[in-house]
């Protein structure tokens, strides 16, 4: 028992004195985790939130439309200013109206007598089946189920059903926009964890076991060995991505149409081009950053921790882009993990544009170009704390 | 040839504080077909010396130059005609000896025919066939130290440095060791070498220099050192001269 105690002791009394550890193993998840859940926590509930609050615009098929169904519903205004409705106009062609955004859901509504001589109205719900799309349709059924329980408590009976869905979306629009997100996730996540498995140990591995010092000290200059080592961080995170691609493959084919609706239909070869491009480039990206922060740490353990707080920061980001309403505009596009992921779901669903696909490409080159130039600088100021132990 | 003028190598301090002279003002030369070496207690420059002398440094002052070439313009070129080994230093435990002496020599930029032959030679010269294929990892230390060796030679350096490579070595594998210095010596190359085994120096040093919290504290011949002995043993006199450099110095270390 003395000896356990006594080691016990030797091991706090070590710990206490290594200020990193204690910084990165109490002090940082007492700080930072807390932080990111409730900053993780209070963006998607900000992007809930602007998601219901989000304007949308119902068309109401005019032809042959009551009076009566059109006051009931845009009564509805009133309690409601973020739907809005509009009568369309006549030989409006639904299917453009949806496609070019004019509206997000158009309603045909058809007045059937029942007999009794009470109004009944059967609806047919023209929509698109992506992510939005479908937010879209369910907080206007929303509208329509409350107005069918006024009806019903009124003693009106049942005035209004929903008798018809008609999906505008192509297979490519609405499995992009449904499953892109978790595509991208996985695609983003294992690419950092497949670069991170080698990273650390071709870098601060190396150092610690003086193996690349026994190799700066040939000819070979410190660029070549470290291009060497980071073409093979790449290749090992492709071979991450890759062989999870193909396990997920194989399995929704195994599955046939247990899957249902999981289609990669559609896209086409220019777009599958731009997903692997930009998988490449975001893996070297990975592989520059994951190098250098494992070259600048003291030892093994010090870049082991320092890249499995990136790898948690990088699961939030990437949990933030599969959201509704996230999208690949504005100056997201220039932040790297978010850029990449909801531009894979946007190649997928194609709604890329080649300007924000460059912009985001370009800006991922440029990053990677000055963390290089970052690490040239020290190695050219600082080569022995850097690369010596 | 190894010349080394007036050099200084002083680290920023980390923290507030005064700078850390790791070397302070040293000179000497190590001469073709002679075998010199580098003295001194645990952190008193020695390493630090040595890695400016192989480029992976630079001084803060002074100059080096190996082979005629300045260490600090010349670096690439050095490189070739230098082999480094430390005690410090590790194998790519995954790989095989053979693989090991291939991957340095492509380092070095040999190939092809003068790479098999020079592999060959050292398998040889070293004993390296029993275990030539096993993966580096699952070696004896003395297997290891006589790979890491080969390694160090596949470029057939002119110069050759060894920094406490006999550290954490059994008594036959720094026997073995001893005798490639020798060897060395033999064929006509640079030899330095740190350590602070004085029974080492006896046996091997054609001339010595003594460090001494960075500075240089003796200079000259093995002959002229023992010629000054006042000790009984080499060991004693290499304390007496730390004692009294700590004395000089404020006596605090």
């Amino acid at each position: 028992m003395i000896v356990v105690w006594a080691t016990f002791r030797k091991e706090i009394s070590e710990v206490l004195r290594d200020k990193r550890t204690l910084l990165l193993t109490i002090l940082v998840p007492m700080v930072f985790y807390p932080a990111l859940i409730m900053l993780a926590g209070g963006l998607g509930a900000k992007q809930q939130m602007k998601e219901q609050e989000r304007k949308i615009y119902v068309g109401i098929n005019s032809e042959e439309v009551s009076q009566e169904f059109v006051t009931m519903v845009m009564d509805q205004q009133g309690k409601d200013e973020s739907i809005v409705w509009k009568l369309l106009e006549k030989e409006t062609s639904v299917k453009e109206s949806l496609q070019t955004g004019a509206y997000d859901i158009i309603i045909d509504t058809e007045h059937v007598k029942n007999g009794e001589d009470k109004p009944y109205y059967e609806l047919t719900m023209h929509f698109f089946s992506t992510a939005k799309g479908e937010t879209d349709l369910a907080r206007v059924e929303a509208i329509f189920a409350n107005l069918k329980a006024e009806m019903i408590e009124s003693n009106m009976g049942k005035i209004i059903d929903i008798s018809e869905y008609k999906d505008y979306a192509s297979v490519r629009e609405s499995t992009g926009s449904k499953f892109g997100g978790m595509a991208a996730y996985f695609i983003v996540f294992l690419a950092f964890t497949g670069c991170m498995a080698v990273a650390v140990d071709v870098a601060a591995g190396e150092k610690e076991r003086g193996t690349l010092e026994a190799m700066l000290v040939t000819p070979a200059s410190f660029w070549e060995i470290t291009f060497g080592k980071l073409i093979f961080v790449v290749v090992m995170g492709l071979l991450s991505v890759g062989s999870t691609a193909l396990g997920i493959g194989s399995m929704v084919l195994a599955m046939g149409s247990a899957v249902e609706g999981m289609s990669l239909g559609g896209v086409g070869w220019v777009s599958i081009l731009g997903i692997l491009l930009l998988i490449l480039v975001t893996v070297f990206f990975f592989a520059v950053l994951l190098f250098t922060m494992s070259i600048l740490a003291r030892s093994s353990k010090e870049a082991h921790m320092r890249c499995s707080l990136l790898m948690l920061l990088i699961a939030m980001a990437l949990v933030y882009c599969t959201l509704p309403g996230v999208a690949s505009t504005g100056t997201i596009l220039f932040i790297p993990v978010l850029n990449v992921a909801l531009s894979l779901r946007a190649l997928w669903e194609g709604s890329m544009t080649l300007l924000d696909y460059t912009t985001v490409v370009g800006s991922l080159v440029i990053l990677c170009a000055l963390i290089i130039y970052y690490v040239d600088r020290k190695v050219s100021n600082d080569a022995e704390s850097m690369l010596l132990k | 040839m190894i010349k080394v003028s007036q050099v200084h190598k002083i680290y920023p301090s980390s923290k507030k504080g005064e700078d850390v002279h790791a070397v302070n003002d040293v000179s000497f030369e190590c001469k073709p077909g002679r075998v010199f070496a580098l003295l001194g207690p645990n952190g008193s420059g020695k390493t630090t010396m040595l890695r400016m002398i192989s480029t992976m440094m630079q001084p803060t002052r002074g100059s080096l130059a190996v082979a005629g070439l300045d260490t600090s313009k010349d670096t690439e070129k050095i490189r070739k005609t230098l082999g480094f080994l430390t005690g410090s230093a590790g194998l790519h435990e995954k790989l095989s000896a053979a693989e090991s002496l291939e991957f340095f020599g492509q380092l070095h930029g040999i190939r092809g025919d003068e790479l098999r032959k020079r592999k060959e030679f050292l398998i040889e010269r070293f004993e390296l066939g029993e275990f030539l294929n096993r993966a580096t990892g699952k070696l004896s230390m003395g297997q290891k130290q006589r790979v890491m060796l080969a390694r160090t030679l596949i470029h057939d350096p002119q110069v050759v440095i060894f920094d406490e490579a006999t550290t954490g070595l059994d008594v036959l594998a720094a026997k073995g060791l001893i005798e490639i210095i020798r060897d060395c010596r033999q064929e006509g190359k640079t030899v330095l070498f740190s350590t602070h085994i004085m029974g080492e120096v006896a046996m091997l040093a054609d001339d010595v220099s003594i460090l001494h919290e960075g500075r240089q504290i003796y200079s000259g011949t093995m002959d002229e050192l023992k010629s000054q002995q006042q000790s009984v043993s080499l060991e004693d006199e290499f304390i007496k001269l730390l004692e009294s450099a700590t004395e000089k110095s404020g006596g605090n270390s």
